[in-house]
């Protein structure tokens, strides 16, 4: 009787960890925005809809920000219930878009760097006439409006040069003044992200290069290497080295330099003389996703003009839509497109993975040396 | 005569269905990461799937990817072995000795499992980063600011990271076995004259083997497939076959490249397990055959 109560309880107990082990794997978050609250201004005339949308989300104060300025005034036009699902990356949700074609759980996304192109041209998004469906679309600028086949961009990732005012010998003007010897040691080298491919781009398009042919950008970049720069991998790593490792200059986007500001470090951001870069963070949605209509109002909320300020000084990215007032706020003047050119991801995205490899090869081994 | 029965134990019988579930979900994906590895396949628009072996070949025969194979074993035998020196110890004296604090020292051992990779990582970055308490305690002392050496991205950072990490896992499967040797053994071995010096390198080393050989295996493995502090710490210098793996997937999109680094990662790690074990029974069987002959 013992003996067969022991084995009861090792078959039950083995069954336990085998399903614990393949259960679904919940998101980190997708517990339902809170909130029902009628936020006024900022909610566009969305109509009433109930029922549930799943929409992506990064974290952090991107998170945060769409919950006050766009979830919770959509939820109260349209009595959708809002459930947020936190995926950090594109590759994430460009990988999960790819498995899942046509049967998507989630209905609404957020994509950049090429890969919103990629995934528009891959047949993997929602087909949406944009013009008519979501009419605020006719308000955007033109940048926003780059890839029709994914959807519009709720804000640009403008990337400048971030740069310690306390501890810079000078004031940099040019991207070419991050080359500057008297940065040795505390230069900033994005590698492994989107911030280095921008930087190599404009050094390749600047130096004669091509889109077939990138070694004139490469020869820039590897100046740079040399100068024992700090390499960070992501957008938050080089924050990071702004306050921990004595970095004073580098390629940084406009939420991380500003929120650095914010926390009192005497960090300045300025479009070089060439102009900065810029992309859009697109917004769509997934083929065959069963909350269409929602998810079309959804978006067309959150380009709205009056969301478009809000969120645009919230999250500190240049607003996708032209008619978007920023006001008086204080960081208005650099969360504009106008002093950056648009990064053409159609072009690089054919030669990524080279690029990725050949940047590993000759830019980043050769600075960490 | 009567047909022979096959005897399948009970408790066989009873956890059959969860066996054979967690078989069917890991071999399932493997065998699909594995054919992926041989194909050209790239996510985005659909073009015609060809079969190659170029994403195996480039391990072998591109000195930039041999060097990262190299690493990635070199990573594992250095944190084994450094696991080993200062895990043994640690073992014995927890095993044999018993002193005030031991369970506490155990217990703060364990901490690191306690704390978050990314965490762990990013204090290890702010420790050995050239404005960290290591180099100012370094100019403290009198090296010169240009001198002090460049201690963060380097592969013995990576290795010392990967110890604070792993050591438990050395310690422990060691502390089991020699635990498990009679101390009558090695109290013998001192009533026969034997220092304890020689008691020790005699009698309990060798039948603390097993041990040794379980927590080099242990540490050898999650010691190459691990990812965060590699990528934090040794950063794209420093690559191995898991941030090379995360790199073609993530950044360059390039899914077979990924499968076939993983498939890869598995055959080294498959070596590992078998090769020491191959390794210790012939050594033993060479014990038992040299005693039998008298030497």
């Amino acid at each position: 009787m013992r003996s067969f109560r022991t084995r009861g309880v090792v078959f039950i107990a083995t069954l336990g960890v085998a399903l614990t082990a393949c259960a679904p794997g919940a998101s980190p978050s997708t517990a339902p925005s809170a909130g029902v609250q009628s936020q006024g201004a900022g909610a566009s005339d969305a109509p009433a809809l109930g029922g549930e949308l799943t929409v992506q989300t990064y974290g952090g104060n991107w998170r945060e920000c769409m919950t006050e300025h766009v979830v919770e005034p959509f939820e109260a036009e349209t009595g959708v219930d809002v459930i947020l699902a936190e995926i950090p990356t594109s590759a994430e949700i460009f990988s999960r878009l790819q498995v899942e074609a046509g049967n998507p759980t989630l209905d609404v996304i957020v994509m950049g760097t090429g890969l919103d192109y990629n995934a528009g041209e891959s047949g993997l998004m929602e087909e949406v006439d944009w013009a008519t469906e979501a009419p605020n679309w006719n308000q955007l600028t033109p940048e926003s409006q780059q890839f029709p086949k994914f959807g519009p961009s709720v804000g640009a990732t403008a990337i400048g040069i971030a740069y310690n005012a306390d501890k810079m010998p000078f004031e940099p003007t040019s991207w070419y003044d991050l080359f500057d010897e008297r940065l040795d040691g505390h230069v900033g080298l994005a590698a492994d992200n989107a911030f280095a491919f921008a930087l190599l781009w404009f050094m390749n398009e600047d130096n004669g290069g091509t889109v077939d042919n990138f070694d004139p950008g490469f020869e820039q970049l590897a100046k740079l290497a040399d100068l024992n720069p700090i390499v960070y991998t992501s957008a938050a790593e080089g924050e990071t080295a702004f306050v921990q490792r004595d970095m004073w200059a580098a390629a940084i986007n406009t939420p991380r330099a500003i929120g650095l500001a914010r926390e009192g470090l005497p960090i300045n951001f300025v479009y070089p003389e060439e102009g900065g870069f810029v992309w859009p963070s697109s917004v769509g949605i997934p083929r065959g996703s069963q909350n269409r209509e929602a998810a079309v109002a959804y978006i067309n909320t959150w380009i709205d003009a009056e969301v478009q300020a809000n969120w645009a000084t919230c999250n500190n990215l240049p607003p996708s839509n032209a008619e978007a007032d920023l006001g008086d706020y204080e960081f208005a003047d650099v969360l504009t497109m106008d002093k950056a050119f648009p990064i053409p991801w159609s072009d690089i995205e054919p030669h990524r993975a080279e690029l990725t490899e050949r940047y590993d090869r000759e830019i980043t081994s050769r600075a960490q040396q | 005569m009567g047909r022979r029965q096959l005897a399948i134990p009970g408790w066989v019988v009873q956890i059959a269905p969860a066996m054979l579930l967690i078989a069917s979900l890991m071999a399932a994906p493997l065998a699909i990461v594995a054919i992926l590895s041989f194909t050209t396949f790239r996510p985005g628009p659909a073009e015609p799937l060809q079969f190659t072996t170029d994403h195996y070949s480039r391990w072998f025969v591109d000195p930039y990817y041999r060097d990262v194979v190299i690493r990635t074993v070199w990573l594992g035998l250095a944190t084994s072995t450094a696991c080993l020196i200062v895990g043994y110890p640690l073992a014995y004296i927890f095993a044999r000795l018993s002193f005030r604090g031991r369970a506490l020292l155990m217990f703060v051992m364990l901490t690191p499992l306690f704390i978050g990779a990314v965490v762990r990582s990013l204090g290890w970055v702010m420790i050995l980063d050239r404005t960290g308490p290591v180099a100012v305690l370094l100019e403290a002392m009198g090296v010169p600011e240009g001198d002090v050496p460049q201690m963060l991205y380097t592969f013995p950072a990576v290795v010392i990271s990967l110890v604070n990490v792993l050591l438990m896992f050395m310690v422990l499967p060691i502390y089991s076995s020699i635990r498990g040797i009679p101390g009558t053994l090695e109290e013998a071995g001192r009533t026969l004259g034997a220092s304890p010096f020689k008691t020790w390198a005699k009698v309990t080393l060798p039948l603390s083997v097993p041990g040794i050989v379980a927590g080099w295996i242990l540490v050898f493995v999650l010691s190459i497939g691990s990812f965060v502090q590699p990528r934090v710490i040794g950063g794209p210098s420093q690559h191995v076959l898991s941030t090379i793996l995360y790199r073609d997937f993530s950044f360059s999109l390039d899914w077979p490249a990924a499968a076939a680094a993983g498939i890869l990662l598995l055959v080294i790690g498959i070596f590992a397990v078998v090769l020491p074990r191959l390794v210790t029974k012939r050594v033993m069987q060479w014990d038992v055959e040299a005693e039998s002959m008298g030497g």
